[in-house]
């Protein structure tokens, strides 16, 4: 216990030492949220016909949170595989190493939501803060393990990145239907129930229970595979690529 | 006491040899019998496969050190890994006996931890008290003269410093069996000197020493000097 308290510290203080990090917490998320707003907003409705300003500001906000945390998971994986390798032989279980990332992931996730919903509501009034809050630590959290699973497989730091910014992408404006794009694949997209999980947050203040059992299962399907990734990643000296 | 440096799914035991490599927490001497590794192409039939080592036979005695040399690519680091735990050789076995201090040639560090930062996360890792750590800490920290440096963050150090640290690492929890590769690239003068310094400290008390290196200029200082090349180790007389 004592181990995996460290290791999440060790994560944290990691990311907060990172001047980037920093940077896109304190100009990379505003910038995200208002970009959306304006772009939604300055957009005819016939191109975006279900998609507000306002809602356009909350779907920037997740895009925010998971693109960062996201970068948080890959990042911590390709910059520390090879010294985790040595704090393993120091005594440390992979298993601890592991499960300290992820909790620190997740608490990263949370500041970042916390963050991300402050500049929000500059723009956007939240029915239910705390709902918000809970669904972009969620989705937060499934995107660091989509960068574990990424940096784990490709443990390299450009390629990595344009994967993930790719993947991102692609699931921000498709699966959170900001592009009408009609096609039932894009229901299976990561992003496509926390979206629609957070805008009743903002709207009416509910959660739909099944798109937040939907949700849970990603997390866990990625928790998985990034799990066997990192482990993959963690025994094999040259990396799966 | 022993390190959990060898985990128990790793072990397969001797008779297991052929079919893959295996580590076994053994008695003295610390030794590794007929290892073979080989860097396998990712992609089938593109690429080429690399054999670093044919059969490697090596043991270190207590109270000894022990030199490794050999030409760039010869396959010394992949050795060491194989012999600190980090790296599976594809076949043959591995003893080793009570703690290891592995000092790697890339300076596995935490970047953005601090000096104080990291002796506690390793120290922790080595089972050590915090007492312990600090003691060992300050000890090392002056003896490689680094304790200006305490509170500065592992990617704010010169590469000198780093590798101090790097160095001190490996040596804070006392080991058994140190294995250090190029140890002393970056250091000044002094610092090397003080390097053979603990060295000489070291192998007083009955530790053991294993140096890699691309070259060796002080031979005196070494019990016996091996070189590796074409994949095979050799005693050099």
């Amino acid at each position: 216990m004592i181990e995996i308290r460290d290791l999440i510290k060790v994560n944290v203080t990691a990311f907060f030492r990172r001047p980037v990090n920093l940077g896109l917490i304190v100009f990379g998320i505003p910038s995200v949220i208002y970009g959306f707003y304006v772009f939604m907003r300055a957009l005819p409705d016939f191109i975006f016909p279900e998609i507000s300003a306002e809602m356009g500001a909350a779907t920037g906000t997740l895009f925010a949170v998971v693109f960062l945390v996201g970068l948080v998971g890959l990042f911590q994986i390709i910059s520390s595989l090879e010294a985790d390798r040595r704090l393993s032989l120091s005594g440390f279980s992979m298993q601890n190493i592991l499960i300290g990332r992820f909790l620190g992931i997740f608490i990263i996730s949370t500041i970042i939501s916390a963050l991300s919903l402050g500049v929000m509501s500059y723009w956007v009034f939240a029915e239910s803060y705390s709902r918000a809050f809970l669904v972009l630590t969620l989705s937060g959290f499934m995107y660091g393990m989509i960068g574990v699973l990424i940096g784990s497989s490709v443990p390299k730091e450009l390629e990595a990145s344009l994967i993930l910014i790719f993947l991102a992408d692609l699931d921000v404006f498709l699966g959170t239907g900001v592009l009408d794009f009609e096609s039932a694949v894009v229901e299976y997209f990561p992003l496509h129930s926390p979206s629609i999980l957070l805008r009743n947050a903002v709207l009416n203040g509910h959660l739909d229970n099944s798109h937040l059992l939907v949700l849970g299962v990603y997390i866990l399907v990625f928790l998985y595979f990034s799990s066997l990734a990192f482990k993959k990643a963690s025994s094999d000296e040259e990396g799966w690529f | 006491m022993v390190f959990p440096l060898i985990r128990k799914s790793d072990y397969t035991g001797i008779d297991d040899n052929k079919k893959s490599g295996c580590v076994k927490d053994g008695r003295t001497p610390d030794k590794s019998r007929g290892i073979t590794k080989t860097y396998r192409s990712k992609i089938p039939y593109f690429g080429r496969d690399e054999e670093v080592l044919r059969g490697v036979d090596f043991q270190v005695s207590e109270a000894n050190i022990v030199g490794i040399v050999g030409e760039n690519g010869s396959g010394k680091s992949t050795l060491m890994k194989i012999l600190a735990g980090v790296m599976k050789p594809d076949s043959g076995l591995v003893e080793r006996n009570g703690r290891i201090g592995w000092c790697p040639q890339e300076k596995l560090l935490y970047d953005r931890l601090t000096v104080d930062e990291t002796f506690t996360l390793f120290g922790i890792g080595y089972d050590m008290k915090r007492w312990e750590i600090g003691r060992n800490k300050e000890k090392l920290a002056d003896k490689f003269g680094f304790e200006d440096y305490l509170d500065y963050q592992v990617d704010k150090l010169s590469e000198g410093v780093k590798q101090k640290v790097n160095l001190s690492i490996a040596l804070m929890h006392d080991p058994d069996l140190l294995l250090l590769d190029e140890p002393y690239e970056g250091f000044d003068w002094n610092t090397y000197l003080k390097f053979w310094d603990v060295t000489e400290e070291l192998l007083e008390s009955e530790k053991s020493i294993v140096v890699i290196s691309h070259f060796v200029n002080e031979r005196e200082r070494f019990d016996s000097i091996y070189e590796l090349y074409g994949g095979l180790l050799t005693k050099e007389k």
